[in-house]
């Protein structure tokens, strides 16, 4: 019961932080990027017996998550700052 | 209070990541009267990436008849159905998609046009999964490979990652039977209350494919709760399980609050800027390296067996390395 209220309360003030974000319209990335990529990709496979595409793609991905990760930490924070008393 | 507020964003991150494995899922209706394609039975096959777990199968006989799949809410999947006539020969296929923002698993290397009969590889999700200290789990899946057109296939492999853990099982069955339909199990002893993805690796010939392990499918389940778990009754000459009962009452959260937390992820997840990061994951994700070249470039066997292939698997820890050391120094250096 006290775990399970936290968890419901925990939610209830992540869904208000998260409502505005709520409003945008879903993300729908360019269709020039998504060809831009597979174009990309004919280029770099026969690179691949030589240098693992795989390996560094993962990598890429790893990095955009991590520096996703700290940016949305310092968002977080900043907001919080913006709390009187705190600093 | 301000190490209190550095908290915060940091318990928000870990639950986002928490939702992340755990998304709800809506039902589809899929009838094969639609598919026009015939035949006495027909399978559907529905794929999602590996970020979130897969729903899959839908079994129908005799044609034509509706089936139920699951897919993510929000998120997308490609169905692939079948045609399979008693005499099991001939198999016609179609692939379609669920939906306009789904995304697209391609399965070209192993996915015939669809009025070819050449080759087929259908995957069915482990079954069986309740014995007590462990969990047995059949993992069972038919396979029909034509070697006019694969001819450099030297086995298939079935992998079983763990998720929430560092543990991984795999199987390989080498040789296979060509041109002829083969229904093939395994049996894995899985710890319970795991989570696991399921890889099946179609193994070719290194001379003549980059890779010696191609990826064909992969689904995640999870091992439920151990049922056997023992509960004391709470009686007059049994104290301790109504202390049992009591903690369990305060401090075991329930299902369902657990539950809620996969409908941020479901929510956020198309939307700005956490959509941005996932969009572009999908993209790079799906980019094919075995898709038609804008060059080539003439390798040798012998000098790329002797060379550029180790050369190559020693790069692979170089390069995780670097990163590591990358990480680290961003890591160091970091200003919050």
């Amino acid at each position: 019961m006290i775990i399970t209220g936290f968890l419901y309360l925990l939610y209830a003030v992540i869904q208000v932080i998260i409502s505005p974000i709520l409003l945008f319209d879903d993300v729908v990335l360019p269709v020039e990027f998504s060809t831009s990529l597979a174009t990309g990709g004919t280029y770099i496979a026969p690179l691949d017996p030589y240098v693992p595409i795989d390996t560094l793609t993962a990598i890429l991905i790893v990095l955009i998550y991590i520096e996703g990760f700290i940016l949305l930490y310092k968002l977080i924070m900043w907001g919080i700052k913006k709390i009187p008393t705190i600093n | 209070m301000k190490r209190l507020a550095k908290l915060i964003p940091i318990v928000l991150l870990v639950f986002f990541v928490l939702g992340a494995n755990n998304v709800k899922a809506a039902d589809i209706q899929l009838t094969c009267d639609h598919l026009d394609m015939g035949g006495t039975s027909c399978y559907f096959f529905a794929d999602e990436h590996s970020i979130t777990y897969t729903e899959t199968d839908g079994f129908i006989n005799p044609y034509p008849d509706t089936s139920s799949l699951q897919f993510h809410s929000g998120s997308g999947g490609t169905v692939n159905a079948y045609t399979y006539p008693v005499d099991g020969s001939v198999y016609d296929w179609q692939r379609f998609t669920v939906g306009s923002d789904y995304y697209f698993v391609d399965r070209t290397n192993f996915s015939p046009a669809p009025t070819s009969t050449s080759t087929r590889i259908e995957s069915i999700l482990p079954v069986n999964g309740s014995i007590t200290a462990s969990t047995s789990v059949d993992v069972s899946f038919d396979y029909y490979v034509n070697s006019s057109e694969f001819d450099d296939i030297e086995g298939l492999k079935i992998k079983l990652t763990q998720v929430d853990g560092v543990g991984s099982q795999e199987y390989e069955f080498n040789p296979i039977t060509l041109d002829s339909l083969e229904s093939v199990t395994h049996n894995f002893t899985l710890p319970t209350n795991t989570i696991w993805e399921l890889n099946f690796y179609l193994e070719r010939d290194p001379s003549f494919f980059i890779n010696e392990f191609q990826l064909l499918y992969n689904s995640r389940f999870s091992i439920e709760t151990d049922p056997t778990e023992e509960i004391i009754e709470c009686d007059i000459t049994s104290i301790a399980g109504c202390i049992q009962k009591l903690l369990l009452f305060l401090f075991r959260p329930s299902d369902a609050s657990l539950h809620v937390f996969t409908n941020l992820y479901s929510q956020i997840k198309t939307k700005p800027p956490f959509g941005y990061g996932f969009a572009i994951q999908e993209e790079l994700t799906n980019i094919d390296l075995t898709s038609d070249p804008a060059y080539e470039i003439p390798t040798f066997t012998p000098l790329m067996d002797l060379i550029f292939t180790p050369f190559r698997t020693a790069l692979v820890w170089v390069f995780w390395f670097i990163f590591l050391f990358a990480l680290f120094k961003r890591f160091s250096h970091i200003e919050l």
